[in-house]
């Protein structure tokens, strides 16, 4: 019987909020003019929001003051698997924890970047996640590691409900896989 | 862009941060095919060498863009607008547009 895999959660995929890799977010004008930038910082909020860096007035920010909705596609550091995210604007906040952080962590970005000094946090922009898939591209990718680990030991792969961290996905064979410990259980 | 024929893309070298951002209104979609492959190869073998800079494994970067050639759209498009993206205050610049010789 074949399963459908439920979407992934902010949870199942905070790897991509670590900074590693920018996300790339696009966003649309009033007149449908659209528009996409490589953002240096998305920031996990809890497991129904996130929130990117305000650092510019730049056209991210007019986009979305004049038309909230946004996607945003996230690339795994670890796995990388791509995940498109449909986000809708909430609120910036210019002062207290979530700000806080997200200039320390921004600050760590722009160092590690080479580019200390460019970047400014001005604001969190909070948005809401309406809805979250792994990319066509990364499902497939998955499915393909699964095929090969089921070559080299003969594990059955099992409906894997998407990429989260890297874990061995088989006990006998020691391949690693960008399958759920869950996942690892039912293998073997 | 099936919808509207309007698409925004962006490019960014990782090595130097630079990001251009090219718009256009009458984009035409169409499946790949086998006469695109040296091209969507060349993107690859580069894009490997660039982050390979970084210090990233090669198979990092085939993993990434690795695709089926059926899962392939490509997009044709001649730009109207280009943007300075490159991360900073001048972000968002208009590029200025060169005549065609």
């Amino acid at each position: 019987m074949s399963t459908v895999a439920p979407p992934p959660s902010l949870d199942d995929i905070r790897a991509c909020f670590e900074g590693a890799i920018p996300a790339q977010v696009a966003t649309c004008a009033r007149d449908g003019t659209p528009n996409v930038a490589y953002i240096s910082q998305v920031y996990y909020v809890d497991d129904r929001h996130m929130a990117l860096s305000f650092q510019f007035f730049n056209k991210t920010r007019q986009n979305i003051l004049a038309n909230p909705y946004a996607t945003a596609l996230l690339l795994d550091p670890v796995t990388v698997a791509f995940y498109r995210l449909q986000l809708r604007y909430l609120r910036t906040e210019t002062s207290g924890a979530l700000f806080e952080r997200m200039k320390a962590q921004l600050s760590g970005i722009a160092s590690h970047s080479g580019i200390a000094g460019v970047f400014r946090l001005l604001g969190s922009d909070v948005y809401e996640v309406e809805s979250s898939k792994a990319s066509k591209a990364g499902a497939w990718r998955r499915r393909r590691r699964a095929t090969d680990c089921w070559r080299v030991c003969g594990a059955r792969p099992s409906a894997s409900p998407h990429a989260a961290r890297p874990t061995s996905c088989c006990r006998r064979c020691s391949r690693r896989s960008t399958t759920t410990s869950t996942c690892a259980t039912r293998w073997c | 862009v099936a919808a509207t024929a309007r698409i925004a893309v962006v490019f960014s070298e990782p090595l130097s941060h630079r990001t251009v951002q090219v718009k256009a209104r009458e984009a035409e979609l169409r499946a790949a095919t086998e006469d695109d492959m040296p091209l969507l190869r060349r993107y690859r073998v580069s894009m490997e060498h660039e982050v390979g800079c970084l210090g990233y494994d090669g198979h990092v970067i085939q993993t990434m863009l690795s695709f089926r050639l059926d899962d392939v759209v490509a997009i044709r498009f001649s730009p109207v607008e280009a943007l300075d993206q490159t991360p900073g205050p001048k972000a968002g610049t208009a590029l200025p547009a060169t005549s065609a010789a």
